[in-house]
């Protein structure tokens, strides 16, 4: 017979199951294992006993007497979210296991009964009621102490109103949609959602939509099982798997592809995750945050985002100021980047100086707070310390009116804006890069501008000019 | 009891009785008889009136039972029956009920053996 793995800390099922053998049954083999059973023979002795005692774990037969099971589980539901109902039926139809799932079951188990089916569901439910307890034991303590640090640095009014924002969504279940430029730190919102929430012992896992080969990217969020496609030499967990208990943050989510976005309606919708190759739905708890650097209506109004996605997803918006948009927000971002840096590096400096201040308040920052580190970064490895003046700047960092220069200009010396019998001969990779570097100029240096008209997010941009600022 | 080897699974239902142990052995034989006693009864009951829901309702109970202790033919028969009344479908409903009585008794006589074995001397 199954075990479970912690013999000590095994939670009371409550049984609910109206058949005096059938009770017998599930509850001699529940015994057996270890866990302490409390049976219940209708929906009225079963909210009793569940009003009564505080069992998380709740076997939940679906046929019973006087009342529909999905009835008495919602009612259970309401009463307290975190409990974990294994539903048994005898009807085995799809639409049935959805019914229950979406309805907020945990498991959903086909008569007749089957020991290890049954043990493993229970252990599960188990596993998951023992974490969710100590999770909460552990916000307890937390809530009871001091304020949590301020997730990221900016004390200007938009930033202040973002801090205030993600302290009110934090622990709704509501999914958060992150706007923003590429480099204003949509990712550092998410984890400042996350760490304020209650989930913050849970797992945080980031999937970079835009970044996955399409063709893997339902793999990577949803699990595959062994041998559902070349390559799937084991079963594999999905983000979405590993993020139970969690937080799933969806970055570049207009990056996904149309096939996907319509699995990830159908995630949301039901809860379930569905691996590829599998055809056992699977409860996981999942708390969504997503993010784009693009303007996601534009993206449904242009066909390449699902309406209905992103209704269901929109529904927190936080946007993300651009650094030039925040005051003096960029002067506390270099300050403790050059402090960070320095201790890294072990050098010392004095801090910045007053015109470098001043330079840095009147720069556009395409590349935002990511653009702002790497400007400290580059400081402090190339001097061995002192107060930082102009000359310590990277030479490519300009004033505003000759913006276009910044990015530009560690690509090429001469950017060229050939005609097209000036591409004929050349490699695919050379006539994007030129089509690539004479976007940037024509539109003054200017990443997100550049990416819109080439039709491809700000951060493929980004990462395509740190490739070639390499070779 | 030769009916009852065709289709049913000695090892599963030795390998519960064992599960449940000496104590429990016995009255799980007891309950289960009085189960599928009363769902007998009720199944001739309901195929008297032509009463679709209650033959429904017993299929459910019969075939988790069956399932469970190892009778497979007639865990097939009731699913069978089970998903006919899910789809309102009355045809050849009489024909089917015939056999499951036939496996449902053979059953009932197996559990009544184990019982009477189980039974203190």
């Amino acid at each position: 017979m199954m075990k479970p793995a912690n013999r000590h800390t095994l939670t009371s099922v409550l049984l609910i199951e109206d058949t005096p053998s059938l009770q017998l049954v599930y509850g001699t083999v529940l015994s057996g294992a270890g866990y302490p059973v409390r049976v219940a023979s209708s929906a009225a002795e079963g909210i009793a006993a569940f009003t009564k005692e505080e069992s998380q774990i709740v076997l939940l037969d679906l046929g019973l007497p006087d009342r529909d099971g999905l009835d008495v589980m919602r009612e259970m539901l309401a009463l307290r979210p975190d409990t974990r109902i294994i539903v048994i039926t005898a009807n085995a139809s799809i639409n049935k296991a959805v019914e229950a799932m979406r309805a907020g079951a945990h498991e959903f188990l086909v008569k007749p009964f089957d020991e290890n089916r049954f043990l493993t569901a229970v252990q599960n439910a188990q596993d998951r009621a023992i974490s969710r307890s100590s999770a909460s034991r552990e916000n307890a303590r937390k809530d009871a102490g001091p304020g949590a640090p301020r997730p990221f640095l900016g004390s200007s009014d938009v930033m202040e109103r973002i801090h205030s924002k993600i302290g009110s969504v934090a622990n709704s279940m509501a999914t958060v949609f992150i706007t923003g430029e590429s480099g204003t730190g949509k990712e550092l919102a998410a984890l400042a959602v996350h760490a304020s929430s209650h989930r913050a012992k849970g797992p945080f896992i980031a999937l970079n939509c835009g970044a996955i080969p399409h063709d893997l990217l339902e793999s990577e969020v949803f699990g595959h099982v062994k041998g559902s496609f070349t390559g799937a030499i084991s079963d594999r967990p999905g983000a979405a798997t590993a993020a139970d208990g969690g937080t799933l943050f969806l970055d570049e989510i207009c990056e996904m592809a149309p096939a996907l976005q319509t699995k990830l309606l159908r995630f949301l919708q039901t809860s379930t995750v569905l691996p590829v190759g599998s055809n056992r739905p699977q409860k996981v708890n999942v708390r969504i945050i997503c993010a784009t650097n693009r303007d996601p209506l534009d993206a449904v109004r242009r066909g390449h985002f699902r309406e209905d996605l992103y209704y269901r997803l929109f529904v927190v918006p936080i946007h993300m100021p651009p650094l030039r948009e925040r005051g003096n927000d960029v002067v506390e971002i270099a300050e403790a980047a050059l402090l960070q840096f320095a201790e890294e590096e072990g050098r010392s400096f004095d801090g910045l100086s007053k015109e470098v201040l001043d330079l840095f308040r009147r720069l556009p920052w395409p590349g935002n707070v990511r653009q702002v580190l790497n400007v400290i970064r580059n400081v402090v490895v190339l001097n061995d310390g002192g107060l930082v003046t102009p000359n310590m700047l990277p030479e490519d960092l300009t004033e505003p009116n000759d913006a276009s220069r910044t990015l530009v200009q560690p690509l090429v010396a001469d950017p060229p804006e050939p005609e097209v019998e000036g591409l004929l001969g050349r490699s695919l990779a050379e006539v994007e890069r030129i089509v690539v570097t004479a976007t940037l100029v024509r539109y003054g240096g200017s990443v997100p501008k550049a990416a819109r008209v080439l039709d491809v997010s700000p951060s493929t941009l980004y990462r395509k000019l740190e490739g070639w600022a390499k070779t | 009891m030769a009916e009852m080897s065709e289709g049913f699974d000695e090892q599963r239902f030795a390998s519960l009785l064992a599960m449940a142990g000496p104590s429990c052995a016995l009255e799980l034989t007891q309950r289960l008889d009085e189960d599928l006693s009363r769902i007998s009864q009720a199944l001739a009951t309901a195929e008297m009136a032509a009463d679709l829901p209650a033959l429904h309702a017993q299929s459910h109970v019969l075939l988790a039972i069956a399932g469970s202790v190892g009778a497979e033919k007639l865990h097939l028969l009731s699913r069978r029956l089970n998903d006919k009344m899910r789809a309102a479908d009355g045809s050849r409903v009489s024909e089917l009920l015939a056999d499951i009585v036939v496996d449902l008794g053979a059953l009932i006589q197996r559990v009544r053996l184990a019982r009477k074995t189980l039974m203190p001397r």
